[in-house]
Formats: structure tokens, sequence, C-alpha cells
């Protein structure tokens, strides 16, 4: 996937944006999730 | 680490960061066949919020209620909710229009906050404060600080009555008397 982007922070949260992924990469299977790491 | 487990999302809040610390965000889609590789690295640095507000105090000032609590540097504004009858939290104009940063308080009659929250008399006046710099807001303030309570209305009155009735009922005028409310 591309880089998430923010949207807005604050002293105790963020909060974030992504692209969907593309079709042509998901090797024909449905996006189920989504797993976010900091 | 969490999943989102709506793919049709496309936003997430992280909560429960550090104040003025930096984040790493990562992101990956999972499908029936597993985990994609992690997206490259968005960095992010959490804000510098308000702290809790300290020294909320609620006291009685005749028919009036001072809500008062220790000033922090560079606040732009801050909040007062009242707890009602049914729990839920009210905002009331006095306590959220023109105060003064520098040494924050507000005061508004005993009657407002009973019309605006519900309450019953005697009950304590419960709120809770928190403040805003022009990053962010900070935590709420502990409740149930102060001891200020919905004043009692008085009871109903016995009938008023004439102690010299011949003299107190004139051609134009009458004068009565009452019981003394204790308390009052």
């Amino acid at each position: 996937m591309n880089k998430p982007g923010m949207i807005s922070k604050t002293g105790d949260s963020i909060t974030i944006t992504w692209a969907a992924l593309e079709e042509s990469k998901t090797n024909g299977e449905e996006v189920l999730s989504y797993k976010i790491g900091w | 680490m969490v999943s989102c487990t709506d793919y049709y999302a496309s936003l997430y809040d992280i909560t429960g960061l550090n104040a003025q610390k930096f984040y790493n965000v990562k992101i990956a889609a999972v499908n029936s066949c597993g985990l994609s590789e992690y997206s490259p690295i968005l960095e992010v640095a959490t804000t510098n919020c308000p702290i809790k507000p300290q020294d909320v105090l609620t006291t009685i000032d005749g028919a009036d209620v001072v809500i008062s609590w220790a000033a922090q540097a560079n606040i732009v504004s801050w909040e007062v909710l009242f707890q009602g009858k049914n729990k839920s939290w009210t905002r009331i104009s006095e306590c959220s229009d023109s105060l003064d940063l520098a040494d924050p308080s507000c005061k508004l009659s005993n009657t407002k906050i009973q019309e605006e929250t519900n309450l019953d008399a005697q009950e304590l006046i419960i709120v809770k404060i928190r403040g805003s710099n022009s990053s962010c807001s900070g935590p709420w303030s502990d409740v149930n600080t102060g001891d200020a309570k919905i004043a009692s209305c008085p009871e109903k009155m016995a009938a008023p009555f004439f102690d010299d009735k011949e003299a107190q009922i004139r051609k134009d005028s009458i004068t009565i008397n009452w019981t003394k409310l204790t308390g009052v």
C-alpha cells in the first residue's frame, strides 16, 4: 500500500487516512481488513 | 498495532498516544491470502496539550454558585460542563462565554443551574472542565469537586391570618399576619 496520510493530530491521537488498494494489487481477492501499526 | 476490520474505511483514529512524541505509522491490507507488505512509514509528532485542570471548586455565594479552577499557560478557551439529572453533560452559556483565561472562574445563579440540569433540591452540583490551546484540547478534570448543592425551595406556607380581625380589616385596606418560615 501507499504511505498513509495524516488528517489531524492532538496531544493523544492521530487520525490517518489511506487510499484503497487498487484491484490490480489484490490478486483478485477482496480486501477484508487493514492492519495499522505504529 | 490494530486491525481495522471495516474494509470500506479509509480513516482511522489512533488514540491513547502520548503528547509531544514521534510516531511511525504504517498500514497493510489483509485478504484471504494474508497480509500485504507494509506501506512506507508516515512520521507524525503528537502535539502539546493542556494538562488536566486542577483545583476545580464549586462554592455557594448567596443565591449564586461560583466555579473556579487553576489557570494554565497558553489556554485559548475553557469548556465547563454540568452533569444533569439523567447523567448527561450540558453546557451553560454563563460558563462558556467571556471567561477570564488568566483567572478562570464563572458565576451563575443556583436557579439557572437547576433549570439547565433538572437536578433536585440538595443534589450535588457536578462539573467537569477542560482547556484547549491552539493545538488541541486537554483531558477533562476530575468530576465531583466542591460541595455546592442545588438550593431548596421554601415549603408551602400556612394560610395568612389576623391577630385582631376587627382592627386589621378596614374600609379600604387589610393587614395580615403569617407564620415565619425557619431557615429563610
